[in-house]
């Protein structure tokens, strides 16, 4: 009996229960029942933030050992210490630190994506440009409030309002911050159709809200053929450090276009993208450890993440503005706002403030055209910051 | 949150990069725009020929008289051809033939017999 008594305290004692001394796990594991309900009943970016919170869940339960941050500490993976010590999610997180997993994303990214508007409207790729001014916004502020300057750029890079990218550059530049920077990147990503809006309409007045623009030319199959090619070459010789996420949403694209491969762009755009987007929803989920999460820098992150998406739109829509001035009214501003990336989000959003204006108005072709140029503005914007901060 | 960095350096490594990212996200992406406008007017010059050519078959059919007496055996006889010869060029569109008419008797298939002959080796 007494060995029972004996065995019995020694399981209690071994219990996540038993052990869960840290306040701070709690907390998050609190947060991660919010982030549940979020990405479940209000269907926030759901396909990333349901993984994301899980993995905020496993790796704050007590003991379970799921994940250790020591074995990425500085930065650099601990490989000595690895196969003896690493768990399920350890192995999984090698992919983010790695980037391995953001550059597949965009293979699926390239494989969903039609670049038809963006051939036929060039000019749209200034809005995209534009509307990365979010990310230079958010680090100068970043790095007033008191940042290092790498953890400043990985705050910035929020303003892309790419997940993907901003996981990629967070995991090279700052990868203690990876889970907040995430969870604020997606957040806000979901948040788009709230965000934007009210900028959007405090920058343009009603005419230039309801203008209805010139369809769209027809772009050839051999155009959309040689475009991915074109665009991997040129941005990959300007830009060294964006050529794997560029290279990655390009090698998709010719998939999709090329109509030769249609196996492999199925799989890039389905099985692949949703493992992929498991192993890292998990694994960036994974890193968000109480005593980094719960502190006044992630609520400083979160505040600049809203900034960087804020100036973004209205990088976009300013410049949205100066070409409907120079094409005397043929451009609507509001496909501006789409320049920030967060495709298709962002494009629906200009299709909707645009119709409320004016109900027979379709700007959403219009607006795909600066979203897709977004997603190449981040990709070399990262680019760009890796190769500062790198 | 201290970087340990004086107001001066935090502004110049700010100016700096503000500055040398946007440059390079504009430079990037006009030098894109370059790169599209002169590949559309590449391939629109060579398009020319192929939009008369597309021009020429566009141009309405003239209207086909309608047979009026139906000959159920013909017209499952053309389906079935036309099904097939669609079939082995991969096309899987669903039609409906609603008319046909009778062409100048044999020399259609004098014709494709001739066309196969010459081209076949």
């Amino acid at each position: 009996m007494e060995n029972f008594g004996e065995t019995l305290s020694d399981f209690l004692q071994s219990t996540g229960f038993f052990n869960a001394t840290d306040w701070q796990q709690w907390v998050m594991i609190g947060i991660a029942c919010v982030l549940l309900y979020l990405a479940i009943v209000k269907k926030f970016e759901p396909l990333l933030l349901l993984p994301i919170a899980f993995g905020m869940l496993l790796t704050n339960l007590p003991i379970a050992e799921m994940y250790h941050t020591e074995l990425f500490a500085g930065g650099h993976v601990d490989w000595a210490n690895f196969q003896g010590t690493a768990g399920l999610l350890d192995y999984l997180y090698l992919g983010v630190k790695l980037g391995i997993y953001p550059p597949l994303i965009f293979l699926g990214v390239g494989a969903m994506t039609d670049f038809g508007p963006l051939i036929a409207n060039p000019k749209s790729l200034l809005l995209g440009a534009a509307a990365q001014l979010g990310i230079f916004v958010a680090l100068i502020l970043a790095l007033l409030v008191g940042f290092d300057p790498n953890v400043a750029a990985s705050i910035g890079i929020i303003g892309g309002a790419d997940g993907p990218t901003a996981i990629y550059v967070t995991s090279k530049l700052a990868p203690e911050f990876l889970g907040p920077i995430a969870v604020a990147a997606y957040t806000y990503m979901a948040l788009v159709p709230v965000i934007q809006p009210p900028i959007m309409k405090l920058c343009t007045t009603k005419k230039e809200r309801s203008i209805k623009m010139e369809q769209l030319r027809h772009v050839s199959k051999r155009e959309k053929i040689i475009f991915p090619v074109a665009v991997t070459i040129f941005v990959s010789l300007l830009v060294p450090a964006a050529a794997p996420l560029v290279g990655m949403l390009m090698l998709g694209n010719l998939m999709r276009e090329s109509g030769v491969v249609d196996r492999l762009s199925n799989t890039a755009q389905n099985e692949l993208m949703n493992i992929v987007t498991i192993f890292l929803g998990v694994s960036v989920g994974a890193t968000t450890n109480g005593s980094v999460f719960l502190s006044g820098t992630t609520v400083g992150i979160i505040v600049l993440g809203v900034i960087a998406f804020g100036f973004g739109t209205f990088g976009g829509v300013l410049l949205g503005k100066l070409m409907c001035k120079l094409t005397h009214g043929k451009v609507n501003p509001l496909i501006g706002s789409a320049g920030v990336s967060a495709v298709p989000m962002a494009a629906r959003v200009s299709q909707k403030v645009g119709q409320a204006e004016n109900p027979s108005n379709f700007l959403l072709m219009h607006a795909m055209g600066p979203n897709v140029a977004g997603v190449i503005g981040s990709a070399v914007a990262a680019g760009v910051l890796l190769s500062l901060f790198g | 949150m201290n970087s340990g960095l004086s107001l001066a350096e935090k502004l110049s490594i700010a100016g700096e990069t503000t500055a040398l990212g946007l440059v390079v996200v504009f430079a990037c992406l006009i030098l894109l725009i370059v790169v599209i406008m002169i590949l559309s007017v590449i391939l629109r010059d060579r398009k020319k020929p192929e939009s008369k050519l597309e021009k020429a078959i566009e141009k309405p059919l003239p209207e086909m008289p309608t047979v009026q007496v139906q000959d159920d055996e013909l017209l499952a006889v053309l389906t079935a051809a036309v099904a097939a010869a669609m079939e082995s060029e991969g096309s899987s569109t669903p039609f409906v033939i609603r008319s046909y008419r009778r062409t100048g008797g044999s020399r259609a298939w004098n014709r494709a017999g001739r066309d196969s002959q010459i081209t076949n080796w």
